[in-house]
């Protein structure tokens, strides 16, 4: 096990003091939500980079854990009044097995196949979840969650812990041997397969992994909302996760997360640009993946290393 | 008395209706280099292919140590000491050199490792200079050690080379058929497979020539090396 080295470990225990502090500089109830959003889209990314940034197979349906997570915990707070504290552990628990069970034929496909399939089976959740309204709401959704912190900010320092740890237990994962052979997989799958490497089950243990966590993210941000709404399972919000992970720089767990809770704070302070926002937001995106190969955060925090050292 | 370690018997294959083996038998023995030659075309690697289960044998059978390898699946094959070092090396470029080796003996202990390792590096010295480069870095004939040696640590009883000369310098070329030769000798069979047939001619044990899917000649190198027309024919040489 390679772990963390000691700038890394100091730079990011600080970002997340700076995180933690936030709630006892302002009690403005909007920042704290677009932070608990942040972090939700930050959970996202970096499990989508979990097993799509170090194998390579792009997953263009990442909606339908994110968006199955969100649905369980509501369901089971709306419907038998059990308390979201358990919906955010039984989200994972069934978006991981979904992942799981998608993963099971798709990841054997090859070429562009896996990201057409997992952007269909988003697609069918998505119809499925409209169709099914009496049990998923329909278009509304499932409102009416019961909170389960008293005050904002004590929601967000839920989210806040589980998202840090969640986020380092993944880049944990991705430094692991289990990690390394990822990456080999992303490589070569033959050569692995020659090796006597068992590639599916890498494959799909990773993606029921990297699924359980952006449900376990569904979770805390329907809990946030008090909502799960179709959106969640929409393939526009698979889509804005693959490009905050190329944006950040795939294989690198924190660099689509870090990436992903800029983009989500951009996006909101936008607003002051009203109908052009979305515009300017594009660009942004344009000249990054422009500029930069490897996404942002990687090649800079390389580059404010080495001027450190 | 030599045992036959793999037996390839009067295997037909090909892809789709295009018959690429036509009727194919060969026979490895215990710490034997064998090299198959032919002109491209002649159905070597798809031959190989077989035998490493990366396809399907139309009929005929393929043993190892007398073990049908019908319906083994391809990873099971190192477990039961196959390893396949593909054409073209293959190597995982992003990853250091001694990774590279270390994956090739996924299925076996930390300790294990070490002490394959170690031969690795004493058989090919430079892989042990470049542990920790990556190895997309490599010369091509370096590359080619690092695969030969991530095939070795898998502890095959049998080692399969597909091409390795390929686009390599000829003094590394020299080096790493000398190298195969040494792990012949010490009690791996190779099953080698080249179109560079002058540099094998040397150093194998046994030798077959392929042509068009069937084999045209089998023998010691002494017999190949006599025949002139076979030499002309099918070697180019």
């Amino acid at each position: 096990m390679r772990f963390f080295n000691r700038t890394d470990s100091v730079v990011s225990l600080a970002a997340l003091a700076l995180l933690a502090a936030v709630p006892l500089l302002t009690s403005d109830n909007y920042v704290l939500g677009i932070l608990i959003t942040a972090i939700c889209y930050a959970i996202w990314a970096g499990s989508w980079d979990l097993l799509s940034g170090l194998t390579g197979r792009e997953n263009f349906g990442h909606s339908l854990f994110i968006g199955a997570g969100a649905y369980a915990a509501a369901y089971l707070n709306t419907a038998y009044g059990i308390d979201l504290g358990w919906g955010i552990v039984v989200a994972p628990l069934v978006s991981g097995t979904l992942g799981a069970l998608i993963g099971l034929p798709t990841l054997r496909l090859q070429g562009p196949y896996f990201a057409l399939a997992t952007l269909v089976a988003s697609a069918i959740a998505h119809t499925l979840c409209l169709l099914l309204w009496r049990v998923t709401g329909g278009e509304e959704g499932l409102s009416g969650i019961l909170p389960m912190a008293g005050s904002q900010s004590d929601y967000y320092y839920l989210v806040l812990t589980i998202g840090f740890v969640s986020i380092a237990a993944m880049k944990l994962f991705a430094l692991s041997d289990a990690g390394l052979v990822l990456r080999a997989i992303g490589s070569d799958e033959a050569i692995c397969r020659a090796a006597a490497i068992d590639v599916d089950a890498y494959k799909i243990t990773t993606f029921a992994f990297s699924a359980a966590f952006a449900g376990l993210g569904g979770a805390l941000f329907a809990g946030y909302q008090l909502t799960a709404a179709p959106d969640l399972l929409s393939s526009g919000l698979s889509i804005t996760i693959v490009v905050m992970a190329y944006v950040g720089g795939m294989g690198t767990i924190y660099g689509p997360a870090v990436a992903a809770l800029f983009l989500a704070l951009i996006v909101e302070y936008l607003r002051g640009f009203g109908e052009y926002r979305l515009l300017v937001y594009g660009l942004i995106l344009l000249v990054v993946v422009r500029l930069t190969r490897h996404g942002f955060v990687d090649p800079f925090w390389r580059w404010l290393k080495g001027r450190l050292a | 008395m030599s045992i036959d370690l793999l037996t390839v018997r009067n295997v037909v294959a090909g892809y789709g209706r295009i018959r690429v083996l036509d009727d194919v038998s060969l026979d490895l023995r215990q710490g034997e280099l064998l090299a198959v030659l032919g002109a491209n075309g002649a159905g070597k690697t798809t031959l190989l292919r077989c035998i490493s289960r990366m396809m399907d044998v139309a009929s005929g059978d393929i043993l190892l140590e007398g073990r049908s390898l019908k319906g083994v699946a391809a990873p099971e094959l190192v477990r039961l000491g196959l390893c396949h070092c593909p054409e073209g090396r293959r190597l995982f470029p992003d990853l250091p050199v001694r990774v590279n080796l270390e994956l090739g003996g996924f299925i076996h202990t930390a300790d294990a490792n070490a002490a394959m390792m170690a031969k690795v590096h004493a058989l090919f010295p430079k892989l042990a200079e470049r542990a920790g480069q990556r190895a997309g870095t490599l010369s091509g004939g370096e590359q080619q050690m690092v695969a030969i040696g991530r095939a070795l640590m898998g502890r095959p009883k049998v080692l399969i080379l597909d091409e390795p000369s390929v686009g390599i310098a000829h003094g590394l070329k020299v080096q790493i058929f000398e190298a195969v030769r040494k792990i012949a000798d010490e009690g791996i069979s190779v099953l080698i497979v080249e179109q560079d047939a002058e540099a094998l001619i040397e150093l194998a044990d046994r030798l077959y020539v392929m042509e068009q899917g069937r084999i045209v000649a089998e023998g010691p190198p002494r017999m190949i090396r006599d025949n002139g027309s076979l030499k002309a024919a099918y070697l180019g040489m």
